[in-house]
């Protein structure tokens, strides 16, 4: 009953707004307006879905390949924090400097390094995506019981594999919500990145509508790289919860 | 082959700007082969710091440690020693099985010849049919139970309990007691326990050394020379009690006016 009221009452709101959206439109168009009612964005994706799909695959990829040297760079330089006493708090505040870097003016370094190319938009994605990933494990880590680290010594475990057959696994949880954080960043920065370097993408596209002062085709733009974004951070949750189904914000278990 | 744990003027110190933190000082021990120890104190007196100090888990500012002839990195390279915390720190994604397999599988053992030997000792603990159940779905008695299951799969020499019973109820820590009590006359292994339950002390124990605090350090050496197996019934026995009034006197000593 109450599932069903909330249902309901999710449906009203969204309705209310889509309605409100493109009445408010309606009021406002003609030849100048800035404004795109639901309908004509719906409309504006469909007349557009082949190059939009052609430009959601590029920065898609971007943004993945980004995400996964993110991975890889969080993970290392998180063991290096939280188990390499000599280096790790330097990787630590080395990885937030280059992390506060503003994305726009480390982008065209990138390009003069690496040239105009995925290789710069997906190293991109990856500054602007792995800070939280560090900073999630390193916390994952430290929060596995001390207990757990002294059955492992017990056993004559190296340390290592105390970390990675062990500790990693309480991290988990944290790893996977850093994933939700890290992913968006990543899509985002990818789109960013086109700006200064490139020819095709969901980034470059909404520069190409700005300036062309087609504002369906921005809007448009807008609502798919938005939805890319929103899928990514599902994609993470759903994959979280069934990965680690023995912790509690999974909802399955305890 | 030396067959007994001797711990040799064992001092703890954390050196601080501010004088530092001495937990333990000039700790020196005994405990033969078979024998059921227990250490006993205050809160802060540094039991749990001795008994990782002998497993060679945290390493002593000054003193020795030999464990059966061995030093206490030996013995814990051998793995020697099989350990139930305070919390049963059973790992959450593997099943009651697969965590009691965790030792053989580090230990090198073939899974299935862990997977047997792990069902053997579920079945000793009492939780036949619990295999496959996650830790989230075992109540705290029977998680106690995986735990100590986990800590006899490599037949350890030693048992190490650091309060293996804390925050059950009277009733539940009565019958794990005695369960504990036989799987070690039945491994014939040397017991190592902290607790500061003066009881539970005497029900399981053969020699309890009772700790002071303030420094850390032994003010006391009770023997128990209670036949065994020992039952709940000797719980209301004038023999039984004797020892629990003399014990408790001598813990209450240990105890600061702020402890109380």
């Amino acid at each position: 009953m109450s599932r069903t009221l909330r249902f309901f009452t999710l449906f009203l709101v969204y309705a209310f707004l889509l309605i409100g959206w493109q009445l408010f439109a309606s009021t406002n168009s003609g030849p100048q307006s800035l404004f795109a009612g639901p309908i004509e964005i719906v409309q504006a994706i469909y007349d557009r879905r082949n190059s939009l799909w052609e430009a959601s695959l590029v920065t898609l990829s971007e943004a993945i390949a980004g995400l996964l040297l993110a991975i890889v760079l969080g993970l290392v330089v998180a063991i290096m924090v939280d188990s390499v006493r000599l280096v790790g708090p330097t990787a630590y505040r080395l990885s937030v400097i280059l992390y506060s870097v503003p994305l726009i003016a480390l982008a065209p370094i990138l390009v003069l390094w690496f040239g105009p190319t995925f290789t710069a938009r997906a190293i991109t994605a990856m500054v602007a995506s792995f800070l939280p990933i560090v900073i999630n494990v390193v916390q994952g880590l430290r929060g596995a019981p001390l207990a757990v680290s002294e059955l492992g010594e017990s056993l004559a475990m190296s340390r290592f594999a105390i970390l990675l057959s062990m500790r990693f696994r309480f991290a988990l949880p944290a790893f996977f919500a850093s994933l939700k954080i890290a992913g968006p960043s990543a899509f985002i920065a990818a789109m960013i990145s086109e700006w200064i370097n490139a020819e095709v993408g969901l980034g470059i596209n909404l520069l190409y509508s700005m300036f062309s002062f087609n504002v369906e085709a921005l809007w448009a733009n807008l609502v798919v790289a938005t939805f890319w974004s929103g899928v990514i951070y599902i994609a993470f949750d759903f994959i979280a919860k069934r990965a680690t189904p023995w912790h509690a914000s999974s909802g399955v278990g305890s | 082959m030396i067959n007994r744990i001797e711990v040799r003027d064992v001092e703890v110190s954390y050196p601080s700007d501010s004088g530092g933190f001495t937990a333990l000082s000039g700790v020196s021990l005994t405990i033969e082969q078979g024998e059921f120890a227990t250490l006993i104190g205050p809160s802060g007196c540094g039991k749990s710091t001795l008994l990782r100090v002998i497993a060679d888990l945290l390493i002593p500012t000054h003193g020795t440690v030999t464990v059966f002839g061995e030093s206490s990195q030996q013995a814990r390279k051998a793995r020697r020693f099989g350990f139930v915390f305070q919390d049963p720190v059973l790992l959450p994604w593997r099943s009651a099985l697969s965590n009691v397999c965790l030792p053989l599988r580090v230990a090198g053992q073939s899974k299935a010849q862990a997977r047997k030997r792990a069902s053997e000792l579920l079945n000793l603990v009492g939780l036949k049919g619990f295999e496959q159940n996650l830790p989230a779905t075992l109540s705290g008695g029977m998680a106690r139970r995986v735990a100590i299951a986990r800590a006899l799969t490599l037949n350890p020499s030693v048992l190490m309990l650091d309060e293996p019973f804390n925050g059950l109820d009277e009733i539940r820590r009565q019958n794990l007691n005695e369960e504990l009590q036989r799987l070690w006359m039945e491994f014939q292994s040397t017991a190592v326990l902290v607790t500061h339950n003066v009881s539970e002390a005497v029900f399981l124990s053969d020699r309890v050394y009772v700790m002071g605090k303030d420094p850390g350090r032994i003010i006391a050496e009770v023997h128990v020379n209670l036949p065994r197996p020992r039952t709940s019934d000797m719980l209301h026995e004038p023999a039984f009690l004797e020892i629990v009034k003399n014990l408790s006197v001598t813990l209450l000593s240990a105890y600061a006016l702020e402890d109380l």
